[in-house]
């Protein structure tokens, strides 16, 4: 066993000597490295720079006090910090309550300390100190992790949209896009993906697992393995979505609890000048024809709840733009508890619908942003708007 | 001036062997007087506050060493000094110095019998 690292502080060296004393006197059980300082400022020095596992730590010193000295140590970063036991004169209760509410692990009366309350205090102190150590280890790690996780999301999101026909200009595809993905938490349950279904027309797909958390990331990625799988049948609104929610379903019903995914599916194909689409219980996208209005959608139950959930294709004259988003974007909560809403975002998109896809996008996130009372989402946001030049 | 024992033979011989006994001794008798002095200027100087928080570590100090009657007088000037009670305080000093003086004096004696050497620094070569 490692002897433990104590900080001894206390401005009187009879005091010192006395705990020193006792200190060693319990090596044979629970051995102790001592290093005695007789100021606040000597403490602080030391423990920026050394690692201590304690602290016996004397309230009442000249110049800075021991609670002024607690309260710095708990600034310090938390693998710094050492377990600090406070010892107070008798008839000090209130000190040491307070030095409990400013994180000491234990206090200690000078006028009781002798080899066994000093002992129990230590192995307290101790005891909770690896504890927190644990703990705060694990929050790291975690942290860590969920960073790590949220990269590879991010990853799984189309990088670079594709032209259309292949090898055009983008300023001249017939096809073009524009995305915004706005996550609030470390991994959100929001996807988009926009991929080639022939020269001229573009399957695009958006959906919003339910949820957040590692769960919705990792229902997310095998929505997004089923979306590659099913590319085949890509041309065919609602003969994908009814294979996307069969291999969901499929996956899904092995888990306890219930996960589902709202989806739309739009084929945009300027060759034809037609909007094929499908929906799976998802906001319908705004369309842009003339004035702008939500497509009007068929919509089938969410994905993963029925193994016989079936969608049918809706076809549509093409829009010169389409807008598609999930419902992180209208359910944020202004300050008298009303929601955003389709109908705000609908008017709102009427208003700015001349600016360009960029600005429109980034327009509509600011105005539910300014309208929620957080002035932030609470939701993961996903936005991507469609232009069709035939 | 009392009958009753200035120092508490079985408190000493509490704190351990012979030799810790007389590193307490000698800690002792190196940082209390300076205490002491300090809570003299402090209330010739008229800081009350800083006459009471010098008298403060004499306390512990004084019940280690087994000294009930000058951890007594500490406590009690510490507690006078904090509520201003400037008169009160005066008429304590003389007898917490004297009691400091005899505590002194007996733990030097102490000391020479628990070990024959001096208490001081060993003396300069020949």
């Amino acid at each position: 066993m490692n002897p433990i690292q104590l900080l001894l502080v206390d401005d009187n060296p009879v005091d010192a000597a006395l705990a020193q004393q006792m200190l060693e006197s319990l090596a044979k059980d629970l051995p102790v490295t001592t290093l005695w300082v007789s100021n606040a400022e000597q403490a602080l020095g030391e423990v920026q720079h050394g690692q201590y596992d304690l602290m016996l730590l004397d309230y009442q010193m000249p110049g800075a006090s021991g609670l002024d000295v607690l309260t710095a140590i708990h600034q310090l970063p938390a693998n710094q910090q050492p377990a600090v036991i406070m010892l107070t004169a008798s008839g000090s209760e209130k000190v040491a309550v307070e030095a409990m509410r400013r994180g000491a692990r234990d206090y200690l009366r000078k006028d009781e300390l002798d080899v066994a309350p000093l002992t129990r205090a230590i192995m307290t102190a101790l005891s909770q100190k690896r504890l927190q150590d644990q703990v705060n280890r694990y929050i790291a790690q975690t942290r860590a992790e969920l960073r790590m996780a949220h990269q590879l999301q991010h990853a799984l999101l189309p990088q670079r949209f594709p032209v259309f026909p292949p090898g055009t200009e983008p300023a001249q595809s017939a096809l073009r896009f524009e995305a915004r993905y706005v996550s609030t938490t470390e991994l959100g349950g929001d996807f988009y993906d926009v991929f080639p279904v022939g020269d001229r027309a573009a399957g695009v797909f958006i959906c919003d697992v339910m949820g957040h958390g590692v769960r919705a990331a990792l229902v997310t990625a095998m929505v997004r393995g089923l979306v590659e799988e099913l590319r085949p049948a890509a041309r065919d609104p609602g003969l994908f979505l009814t294979g996307i929610n069969r291999g969901l379903f499929d996956i899904l019903r092995t888990v306890e609890e219930p996960l589902f995914a709202t989806a739309f599916y739009l084929v945009a194909d300027a060759g034809r000048g037609e909007l094929r689409y499908a929906n799976a219980g998802h906001p319908a996208p705004l369309g842009f024809a003339g004035e702008v209005a939500p497509l009007p959608t068929e919509a089938g139950p969410a994905l993963g709840l029925f193994a016989d959930g079936a969608y049918r294709t809706t076809t549509q004259p093409a829009a010169h733009r389409v807008v598609l988003f999930t419902d992180g974007l209208f359910e944020v909560v202004g300050p008298h508890e009303e929601e955003f809403g389709q109908d705000r975002l609908l008017a709102a998109a009427r208003r700015h619908a001349a600016l360009p896809a960029a600005a429109l996008l980034d327009q509509l996130l600011q105005e539910a942003r300014q309208f929620s009372a957080a002035g932030e989402f609470a939701d993961d946001v996903c936005l991507l708007a469609v232009e069709v030049h035939p | 001036v009392n009958d009753t024992p200035i120092l508490d033979a079985e408190g000493l011989q509490r704190l351990g062997d012979a030799p810790f006994v007389c590193k307490m001794i000698d800690t002792f008798l190196d940082y209390v007087p300076g205490k002491v002095a300090e809570v003299r200027a402090a209330f010739e100087a008229g800081d009350l506050a800083a006459a009471g928080r010098a008298a403060h570590p004499i306390k512990s100090s004084a019940r280690y060493l087994g000294a009930p009657s000058l951890r007594d007088l500490a406590a009690q000037i510490e507690q006078l000094a904090g509520e201003q009670k400037r008169d009160a305080v005066a008429v304590l000093l003389p007898d917490f110095e004297a009691t400091y003086q005899r505590v002194a004096t007996a733990l030097q004696a102490k000391r020479a019998e628990l070990t024959s050497l001096p208490a001081g620094p060993p003396p300069a070569g020949p």
